[in-house]
């Protein structure tokens, strides 16, 4: 590995581990309100997970850009006047452009100032790091973020509904329904309930992963163990 | 933990820098966004007002704003009065509601249509709407008895207020399809 390598890779380790090693939502639990409230369909996940990464790539630039001059006393009334004031962009720009998007996430959007992952980006990030690692680290967080919503959304709408509709609220796609699945479709999973019991059991199923890899590197590291002892003898 | 006045003052400076940089990021964005904004609403409002009365051409009554009536239209088909539009708006603790009451001649409603429904439980409010204002037997005697339990109380309570308003103006100034 060159020297060059070696610089890079901690940004990219920035990057990368948003989306999976550190996901906001499926490791730190952070965010759920609306992971539960704007998942019934794959289309308003997307749309909630996109204006929320632009709030969260705004909210880090330019708090990393504030970080020197921000007395620590006034820190956190700080960072909210920044989120709040890229949110009540977002806002405007989604109901200006997007007005199906807009009426569907309702209240929602404006509740993206008050969402931990984005406050908890400025706070243990942004405000220690520079600009450029702190837009990759919004880029990456929003992006796990968008990911795991969207998967949250993909088992509910189609279980919900039995299938899968584009180009409603997100009117710039072109208008596609594809419910084969209608007849069986159970409604409880467009319901809150429904929220509730996926996120629970894809929760369940990345825990069960992480235990089984533990489990593995626990066996093999005592194998090694063995080994070296007996080698040793 | 006292402060020096130097450190007030940088406080001081800090925060009204940020406010007035957020206050003009936000003044530049309105400027862009504005217009479009009231041309998506009038859309909206047009397209709300073709689905409670199709065919029909409207007239602006009254736009004056006063309390939760927004705005009073009239609406004919071939000269003759089918009906009344109500533009409504009103908020509780769950955020705005602003909603089109269509009412016929009779005095019944015939639709509501949502143009704004900031309820944290939209979609139960909308739901409850649809299964009780659209079936055209709601009127000045029958909606207190609007059954307002559907899982978002307070948002139906809203609506029924908002509907009670447009019909009690429609009682005192149109009754019998009269101005």
């Amino acid at each position: 590995m060159n020297e060059k390598q070696v610089e890079k890779s901690p940004r990219i380790l920035t990057l990368v581990k948003g989306i999976i090693k550190e996901n906001p939502l499926f490791v730190t639990l952070l965010g759920t309100c609306p992971a539960l409230a704007t998942t019934t369909s794959i289309e308003s996940a997307l749309g909630m997970g996109l204006l929320f990464m632009f709030v969260l790539i705004g909210s880090n630039i330019v708090i990393s850009l504030l970080r020197k001059i921000t007395p620590s006393e006034v820190k956190i009334p700080v960072y909210i006047v920044v989120i709040a004031t890229f949110v009540t962009i977002v806002k405007m720009f989604s109901q200006a452009y997007l007005p199906e998007l807009y009426s569907k996430l309702g209240v929602f959007i404006s509740l993206i100032v008050v969402n931990c992952i984005v406050l908890g980006r400025a706070e243990a990030f942004a405000s220690k790091n520079g600009v450029f690692d702190s837009f990759l680290d919004a880029i990456g967080n929003g992006i796990g973020y968008t990911l795991a919503i969207v998967i949250i959304a993909f088992f509910r709408e189609l279980l919900g509904t039995g299938g899968f509709t584009f180009g409603k609220t997100l009117t710039f796609i072109p208008y596609i329904k594809f419910t084969p699945l209608k007849d069986y479709a159970i409604s409880m999973f467009t319901m809150p309930t429904g929220g509730f019991l996926v996120l629970g059991v894809v929760l369940a199923f990345l825990a069960y992963r992480t235990n089984k890899k533990q489990e593995i590197e626990a066996f093999k590291e005592k194998e090694a163990r063995r080994l070296s002892k007996e080698e040793a003898k | 933990m006292k402060l020096s006045i130097k450190k007030i003052f940088k406080i001081s400076i800090v925060l009204m820098l940020v406010a007035g940089l957020s206050g003009a990021l936000i003044v530049l964005v309105n400027m862009v966004t504005e217009p479009i904004i009231i041309e998506n609403s009038i859309k909206q409002e047009n397209s709300a007002l073709a689905e409670i009365f199709d065919g029909a051409s409207f007239e602006v009554l009254d736009e004056s704003g006063e309390a939760e009536i927004k705005k009073v239209t009239k609406a004919t088909k071939n000269d003759e009065v089918v009906g009344y539009v109500y533009r409504l708006s009103g908020k509780n603790a769950y955020g705005i509601i602003t909603l089109l009451v269509g009412v016929s001649k009779n005095g019944n409603v015939t639709k509501v249509v949502f143009l704004e429904n900031g309820q944290s439980f939209a979609s139960k409010v909308e739901e409850h709407v649809n299964a009780t204002y659209q079936t055209g037997d709601v009127s000045t005697t029958s909606i207190d008895n609007v059954d307002t339990k559907c899982g978002a109380t307070y948002g139906a309570k809203l609506v029924k207020a908002l509907v009670s308003s447009a019909l009690d103006h429609f009682k005192e100034n149109f009754k019998g399809g009269l101005e």
